[in-house]
């Protein structure tokens, strides 16, 4: 397994299990983070990593990323799949989803969450670019 | 090919607007899925055809694969696009409206060829804006709600009501669905000028400098309208659908008020009112087999400009072989807007096998054809003998008509403008109104219809000019962003389509 799937895998278990100290090792004070339903949507750092998910816990009752394929080289891991997700009103829902993860050396330079985002939030606040 | 090689080449047809080659790097039985999709596209001439509106919607397309990885016969690819929306007319400042975004794409291959492409992305960048707020002083029409479920972005004001203009799809998708499917236009806002009585026909034949002595109860007939001076108010189709009611479905002037003000105080023995009618139009080449599945009457038999009473899902509707289409469609006009979002959501669903979609007016196919409306005559001092429709201008009919003896003046005077097409040498922006143009002598005239035409692949026009001004002649148009040379041509500008 190399760094990068490491750190994808590192990163779903976090997410479901909803751990944000998990979430917190994970990312780097460098490290950048790109979900595309929250806001701002791009995250630098360990703080606003951290705060960002404590919202988004807070906001929504599970969230899962379910993983059906991946491929990763040393620096680079790519997972396709499914998040699935229920908000605190039990409204549930699931998309098509993939993440892409960018190791430097051991640390996650970049996670970047792909996903349609307009049932989430409607209007975009500028694309990830 | 290897998953990455086939990938590029997809991404380098795609940035050539080639949709051919796109397609042919899939399997006979390849799939398409793309977040942007409502469903997966399956073969090769479902393939061609959606590949060839989505890369055909844009320019300057720039394809970027960042992160390639493969695992066997599948390849895993991060990337970015970047491209220039087409027909939009640009933003208010001059610069595109663009669709940028970065996407995972993931390639299965089977022999060498794409046996399924997916493509995950947020798609809000393709739909950049919220919608406009709107204002209470004026109405909405029954059907605003599904409008906005429909993700309409952009109303205009017609006749004091919203009307639903713009939504959150490129235009090319918006034209080829007229095109190719069926489109559904809330055109609530279109209004009937009822008119019952004994003086009901000959009061209509009053009204319009064109003849309408001839029609029978089920014709429908385009007409114009003039005031006193001869210019004109409004373009409506007429409408006979029962023995004791027409109606005149009228654009942007307020008929109803003109008509019950020439008939208060007159001989005239004729009711004028405006029912709680809020029409439909369900345009393109499929509509037949969308309205049919919810009407007992057959409705392929009808003729062009011709109406009939029936029900549609169950309400009694009057449908005419009409529309601002230039091409095949219908309107339904339901007696009363009680259960209008029933009637609306009816005709979706029964739409969803043909693939239907909710539109406004494809502005940019009116055009090409020909067909104009309101904001390009009405109430702008311009005379129907100007007008591209003059040859339906009935100067001497036997009845008298509001404005008859005015346009018999100008006909005698001799009339110093026409109506011509307009094909611009170089891109315009939307026209918010009439720009000022100059031929080559000099002489005044103005652009009153400014779109991107997708059939010629250049902006088009309709402008009003000087007589003497010829076919292929090269005019200089002022707009907002500058000046630009075009050349006069006839219209309409393209042939019939459906």
């Amino acid at each position: 397994m190399t760094t990068a799937s490491r750190m994808l895998q590192a990163y779903l278990s976090a997410l479901t299990a909803r751990d944000l100290s998990a979430i917190e090792k994970i990312s780097a004070s460098g490290s950048l983070m790109e979900i595309p339903f929250i806001k701002p949507n791009r995250l630098v750092g360990n703080n606003e990593i951290v705060k960002a998910h404590r919202e988004m816990f807070a906001n929504l009752a599970e969230i899962d990323f379910e993983l059906l394929d991946s491929s990763a080289d040393n620096n680079h891991a790519i997972g396709h799949g499914r998040l699935n997700y229920v908000r605190n009103g039990g409204d549930r829902n699931s998309l098509p989803a993939a993440i892409v993860i960018q190791a430097a050396g051991d640390s996650l330079a970049r996670m970047t969450l792909y996903c349609d985002a307009r049932n989430l939030r409607p209007w975009s606040d500028k694309s990830i670019m | 090919m290897t998953p990455t090689s086939a990938f590029e080449a997809y991404c380098n047809a795609f940035s050539q607007g080639d949709h051919i080659a796109m397609a042919n790097l899939f399997t006979d039985d390849g799939v398409f899925e793309a977040s942007s999709l409502n469903e997966p596209i399956r073969g090769k001439d479902r393939l061609r055809s959606q590949l060839r509106i989505i890369s055909q919607s844009s320019k300057n397309i720039h394809t970027e694969i960042r992160v390639a990885l493969e695992q066997g016969e599948c390849g895993y690819f991060e990337g970015c696009y970047e491209a220039e929306i087409i027909g939009t007319g640009g933003k208010l400042d001059g610069s595109a409206h663009r669709i940028d975004f970065k996407f995972v794409a993931i390639v299965e291959m089977t022999g060498g060829k794409i046996a399924r492409l997916n493509e995950i992305f947020d798609t809000r960048p393709l739909h950049p804006e919220e919608r406009q707020y709107v204002w209470a002083m004026n109405r909405r029409t029954p059907y605003w709600e599904a409008t906005v479920a429909a993700k309409c972005k952009e109303w205009s004001v017609y006749n004091n009501m919203y009307f639903p203009m713009i939504y959150s799809r490129t235009p090319y998708e918006d034209y080829c669905a007229l095109l190719e499917g069926v489109t559904l236009w809330d055109v609530g806002l279109e209004r009937q000028t009822q008119l019952r009585g004994p003086d009901a026909h000959a009061f209509l034949d009053y009204l319009c400098c064109r003849d309408m002595s001839g029609m029978q109860v089920g014709d429908c007939r385009y007409g114009l309208i003039c005031d006193d001076h001869g210019k004109i108010m409004g373009d409506p189709v007429v409408l006979w659908p029962s023995e004791d009611t027409i109606w005149i479905s009228h654009g942007n002037t307020d008929i109803t008020l003109w008509a019950r003000g020439i008939v208060m105080g007159s001989d005239w023995d004729v009711e004028v009112s405006e029912p709680d009618i809020a029409p439909l139009q369900l345009q393109g080449p499929l509509a037949l087999g969308v309205i049919q599945k919810l009407c007992d009457d057959d409705l392929d038999s009808m003729k062009n400009y011709s109406c009939i009473v029936t029900e549609v899902a169950g309400q009694a509707a009057v449908v005419s072989r009409t529309g601002w289409s230039g091409g095949y469609g219908f309107e339904i006009f339901p007696y009363s807007s009680n259960k209008a979002l029933e009637l609306w959501n009816a005709i979706l669903e029964a739409g969803v096998e043909f693939g239907i979609k909710v539109t406004g007016p494809i502005v940019g196919r009116a055009v090409e054809r020909g067909v104009t409306d309101s904001g390009y005559y009405n109430n702008s001092g311009m005379s129907p003998l100007e007008d591209l429709s003059a040859r339906l201008v009935d100067i001497d009919k036997k009845a008298d008509f509001v404005g008859k003896q005015a346009l018999q003046r100008m006909r005698a005077q001799g009339i110093e403008r026409k109506s011509v097409g307009l094909l611009f040498r170089d891109d315009v922006p939307r026209l918010e109104w009439f720009w000022e143009l100059r031929d080559a002598h000099g002489n005044p005239g103005e652009v009153r219809w400014a779109i991107y035409s997708f059939a010629l692949k250049q902006y088009i026009g309709i402008a009003v000019v000087d007589r003497a001004v010829e076919t292929g002649e090269i005019l200089v148009v002022d707009h907002p962003r500058g000046s630009c040379e075009a050349e006069v041509t006839l219209v309409p500008f393209t042939e019939r389509s459906s």
